[in-house]
């Protein structure tokens, strides 16, 4: 039987709509379920992006930047020779290429700290400390003293940790000393101006910051020359992180200095990355679960949608509606059902994220032990994050299994018998 | 004759009960298989986290620490060579508890060097017999083999084996069969010095020793720092032990140990330690993933449930008319509320029936073959100090699938409580109009 | 083991400039700091030095004696051998401009000991790796100025208190040097942090006359808060100004 009657769209969408309402329970109680496996999923996410960039950015922050330009040895093998001699002229030449971000000398040197108490091997950090990232990262865990003026070319700030071991207390005076290529050392005399407590042991107990000019004497000892402005590294912390691959190329690109090589975060702290692969699977794993969970609010609902409307399906077939009309109406009260799935999964989704985004929730109560983790460590308040690209992810994800569960329900109206669904 | 009476009409409810369940077999089907499915896979969730818990559970007791540790307090603060425990001392607490097995090890620094380039390296020494009675250690080789014998030399200059980290080993250029000088501060003082060749690489278990670990014999070690009188540290494996008790039996005995064998002061007290005590941060993960299981699965069988009540609610209103008749027919109402929880409690049962068979079906299949990462990472990860091998394994623990159940069942009749209420609140009147 | 830092044993070991040693000094130099110190810095320096001590280590942990030899040519180059004990016989430290290599006998090696990796005591004794580069005078790096002259336990001395410079890169708060006026000697040298707690102190002893000099044979390194732990060195011998040739300073040499 041909159709000789043309239904507009309009008709369908209408139809299909008001189809929707009058089984109301069953479209709110799925609706409902959807909105909150979504909002779960949301949450979730939201968290777990968050926490994880906040671990990866504290972790870059006192690291060496998102990218690093060091002596091409000192990655494999690391030892305070192994320098940058022309560092002036290097940090000319990046900062005519207009990178977008901060660009900061640093000298790391393993040294030897001592007092007439005790000496301990530790890692001085010479850094320019007005513009260092470092800075603030410490600055605000200081507990005594203060941080590191302009100028001050003798001063340390030590953590908590070496402060008990050195048995010193701010003015107390440290001798540092760093073993040359040859065997030999240079000492030199440096002040705790400042105590800081991070929580996290690596730093509390391993690490002194000076100034720069402090740690150069080092270099210059190794025979580096002072005017050139020699570093151990140069470090770079881009504006936006989705620019390390672009930079990275344009940087190997424009360096002529064989004995310098460009690195990223991920050449630079391998652990983190393998920490943030595993972080990703298993967050995935929870989202095919939550993805699996909505699946199953759905699926019970629509199928017996199906049982349910044979009758009505039946009725409008034995009507004279076409089959692919038929067709086409339970797909379109799909596709209105995939919107409104979309759009009240954002509204409970939205309204969580929104809510964590601006409150954030605070973990330092659960983890005793404070948040240090994997050599790096989380925020203690987690604010929920959602990238352009989750959005998009989620979106997709919520809208298309909605979609698709109404496929079942589309095949079997257009294969319904008028006559036998009439029967039931 | 009333005795007989009652129960035979309760029978008689879940008779009807049960038929009525089958009236419509599609929609019972439906609500099983989705409380059922839910439930499958909550089950197959808990069971990979209960994989993940039990790698780090067996890393710590199986790998590397054992389930229980016993060093003196200066070791424990400064890693005070001088503070070992007494042979003596450990050989009376191999006798006395016969329970369980006692790995000995000690601990010193020493510079290595290869060639032109030194570097800061920790010593661990063993007994490799007993140690394998302890921890799997010497079976994560990964490169040459796991011995630490002496090898003799035709120029007189003999070698002892040992096995150093992965990390070491690629930072330095090392490989099995090549040489190594160590040097260190002896106990007397004197220059320790000593030439060992490497037989094997272990594989990543701890971030510290592969990048800077050496793993020695006793002999070995001995030959170097001149360390006779006892261990550093003692590792204990105790399977299928209260590990609370143990340690209280074990303190016990140490203070009436330690008056029979003199120790040095400056030591300070022995300290026993369980392995959660040794690595609160897994401890603390353990906690954290139990958690999210059970809120996880309440979310998820929530939302399975709410398709159930869906379902429950629009039978009830088609059966409206067959209720009207029987209220008014006589039969109370708390035996209609009666009848309809037993068809939600049959179909709890039944979907707990069959979601238990799947979920545990596919959790042990996931516990033979896991999930496998090892194309992104052949080494195992570092997650938080910990190592991990790079495929998931699910494990499947009865507690678990037991809590999942009973969860299961108690959301579902929760959830049926609401259509059911309705049906006590019918007027038999209106119904049957 | 702590970190100890003694100057003036180091120029034992490693000897630096010569500047000509007078006998005569009139009354005036018990009047200049700076003077005296110079004239206790120079007792043991000369062009080239040979010496034979004994060094007996005593800590809670352990008691040893070694016996070494040394030899040192200007501030390039010296070396040390030990001799005794048994074990350590031939251990020998060479040192040539900016290198320093360590020779083991028993497997036959040489390394290159970085100084930053060891933090840990000279061969187990109270001074540490670093002490051995010194190449500052007391004059460098300290202010000295006399706190007490007269009589103190049936001797007429002269007391010094240094004080380190502003930036010297040494670990004491001050160090105060006692010195017999009748033969210029160090008696003992009292070393203070920054908190004018004692840490340790020097005791000299056992002059012996070599050739135009008076020298302390035997010194006793004293930790305060270890006071049963002690390093004493004894010299059996010190030749000043001889002749020392060059080869001895050569890696090859030692591995005969």
């Amino acid at each position: 039987m041909t159709n000789h009657y043309h239904l507009p769209l309009s008709t369908f969408i209408m139809l299909a709509w008001r189809n929707l309402w009058r089984h109301r329970r069953r479209t709110i109680i799925t609706l409902t379920s959807i909105a909150l496996g979504f909002g779960l999923a949301v949450f979730s996410i939201g968290m777990q992006d968050s926490g994880h960039n906040s671990m990866v950015k504290n972790a870059i922050n006192m690291g060496d930047g998102h990218i690093t330009l060091q002596h091409k040895d000192y990655l494999a093998s690391p030892a305070n020779y192994r320098y940058i001699a022309n560092g002036k002229k290097i940090l000319e030449d990046l900062n005519q290429q207009n990178i977008p971000g901060k660009i900061v000398p640093r000298i790391a040197l393993q040294v030897l700290a001592s007092t007439a108490n005790n000496s301990v091997g530790v890692l001085l950090q010479g850094i320019e400390s007005t513009n260092d990232p470092l800075t603030p990262l410490l600055k605000k865990n200081i507990v005594d003293g203060h941080w590191l003026k302009q100028g001050d070319d003798r001063g340390l700030i030590i953590g908590a940790g070496m402060a008990r071991k050195l048995k010193v207390k701010i003015g107390s005076k440290i001798i540092i000393i760093a073993g040359k290529k040859g065997g030999e050392s240079e000492s030199h005399l440096g002040r705790v101006r400042g105590i800081f407590k991070s929580g996290i042991d690596e730093l509390d107990s391993y690490l002194i910051i000076s100034g720069l000019n402090f740690s150069q004497r080092f270099l210059v000892a190794e025979g580096a020359d002072a005017e050139q402005k020699p570093v151990t590294r140069i470090a770079i912390f881009l504006d936006d992180e989705e620019s390390i691959p672009a930079v990275k190329k344009q940087l190997i690109a424009s360096n002529s200095d064989a004995t310098i090589g460009v690195h990223d975060w991920q050449d630079m702290m391998p652990q983190l990355v393998q920490y943030i692969v595993v972080d990703d699977v298993s967050a995935y794993v929870m989202q095919i679960f939550i993805l699996l969970v909505i699946l199953f609010g759905i699926i019970n609902t629509v199928l017996m949608s199906i049982l349910e409307r044979t009758r009505e399906f039946g009725l409008l077939r034995a009507l004279g509606l076409p089959r692919q009309y038929l067709v086409l109406l339970v797909f379109i009260e799909t596709l209105l059902l995939s919107l409104l799935a979309v759009f009240f999964g954002w509204l409970v989704g939205g309204s969580i994220h929104l809510y964590v985004a601006s409150n954030g929730i605070d973990f330092s109560g659960m983890i005793p032990e404070g948040t240090t983790f994997a050599g790096t460590f989380m925020d203690p308040v987690i604010y929920s994050e959602l990238s352009g690209a989750r959005i998009f992810q989620l979106t997709t994800i919520v809208f298309f299994t909605t979609l698709l569960s109404g496929l079942y329900p589309a095949i079997k109206a257009s294969r319904i018998q008028p006559i036998e669904a009439l029967r039931t | 004759m009333q005795s007989k009476a009652e129960p035979t009409k309760l029978s008689m409810f879940a008779f009807i009960a049960w038929r009525n369940l089958w009236r419509n077999k599609i929609r019972s089907f439906l609500t099983i298989s989705a409380l059922g499915g839910g439930l499958a896979l909550l089950i197959l969730y808990s069971a990979l986290l209960n994989g993940m818990v039990k790698q780090m559970s067996d890393f710590s007791t199986k790998i590397s620490s054992g389930h229980m540790q016993i060093h003196f307090q200066a070791f424990i603060d400064d890693q005070d060579l001088y503070a070992t425990l007494p042979w003596a001392l450990i050989e009376d607490l191999e006798r006395e508890f016969d329970d369980i097995q006692i790995a000995p090890r000690l601990y010193g620094a020493a510079l290595a060097s290869v060639g032109d380039v030194s570097s800061g390296v920790m010593l661990k020494a063993i007994e490799p017999e007993k140690e394998n009675k302890v921890t799997t250690m010497l079976s994560h080789i990964r490169e040459g083999t796991a011995a630490l014998d002496l090898i003799p030399s035709s120029n007189g200059l003999d070698r002892y084996e040992v096995i150093v980290g992965a990390q070491f080993a690629k930072n330095l250029g090392l490989k099995p069969g090549d040489e190594l000088v160590l040097i260190t501060q002896a106990s007397d003082g004197s220059i320790g010095n000593g030439l060992f060749i490497v037989s094997g690489i272990l594989k990543p278990i701890e971030p510290t020793f592969d990048r800077s670990g050496i793993l020695l014999s006793m002999a070995a070690f001995n030959s170097l720092m001149y360390l006779e009188t006892g261990a550093h540290e003692l590792a204990i494996r105790a399977d299928n032990i209260d590990l609370v008790e143990l340690k209280n039996r074990v303190n016990t005995s140490l203070s009436t140990l330690k008056k029979t064998h003199p120790l040095d002061e400056l030591s300070g007290d022995i300290i026993v330690r369980s392995w959660k005590e040794l690595v609160p941060a897994v401890a603390d993960m353990i906690e954290v993933s139990v958690a999210a299981v059970y809120i996880l699965g309440m979310i998820m069988l929530g939302l399975a449930s709410m398709g159930m009540m869906n379902t429950m609610l629009m039978a009830i209103f088609e059966r409206k008319h067959e209720f009207g008749i029987l209220l008014s027919l006589g039969m109370g109402r708390f035996w209609i509320l009666l009848m309809v929880m037993m068809e939600s409690l049959f179909i709890s049962v039944i979907s707990a029936i069959i979601g238990t068979v799947l979920g545990v079906m596919s959790s042990l299949y996931l516990e033979k073959t896991g999930i496998d990462m090892s194309s992104y990472m052949p080494d195992g990860f570092d997650y938080g100090g910990i190592i991990f091998e790079p495929v998931w394994y699910g494990y499947v623990e009865t507690e678990s699938v037991v809590v999942s159940i009973i969860l299961m069942l108690v959301i579902a009749m929760l959830a049926s409580l609401v259509p059911s209420w309705k049906t006590v609140k019918m007027k038999p009147v209106e119904v049957m109009r | 083991m702590p970190y100890r830092n003694y100057r003036l044993q180091i120029f034992l070991l490693f000897c630096l400039v010569f500047t000509p040693f007078s006998s005569t000094y009139s009354d005036d130099i018990f009047s200049d700091a700076n003077a005296l110190m110079r004239h206790i810095d120079r007792l043991w320096r000369s062009d080239s030095a040979q010496s034979i001590m004994s060094m007996t280590v005593k800590t809670r942990r352990y008691s040893r004696r070694m016996k070494m030899e040394s030899w040192a040519k200007g501030k390039e180059k010296s070396l040390i051998l030990i001799r005794e004990p048994k074990k350590d016989r031939g251990i020998a430290t060479l040192k040539v401009d900016d290198n320093i290599w360590n020779y083991l006998p028993k497997i036959n090696r040489v390394t290159k000991v970085p100084a930053s990796l060891m933090s840990g005591s000279w061969m187990g004794s109270h001074f540490t790796n670093d002490d051995l580069v010194r190449e500052n005078t007391y004059e460098d790096e300290y202010d000295s100025q006399i706190t007490f002259k007269g009589e103190r336990n049936a001797k007429q001395i002269v007391e010094i208190t240094s004080i380190p410079k502003e930036n010297a890169a040494v670990i004491w708060g001050k160090v105060v040097t006692v010195i017999d006026k009748s033969n210029m000697t160090p008696v003992t040298s009292a070393y203070y942090n920054e908190e004018n707690d004692l840490v340790r102190i020097m005791y000299f002893s056992q002059l012996e006359q070599k050739g135009e000099r008076l020298v302390p044979m035997k010194m006793v390194l004293q930790p305060i808060d270890k006071p049963d732990e002690s390093t004493i060195v004894e010299y059996h011998d010190i030749k000043f100004d001889i002749n020392i040739d060059d080869r001895v300073f050569s890696i090859k040499r030692l591995k005969r």
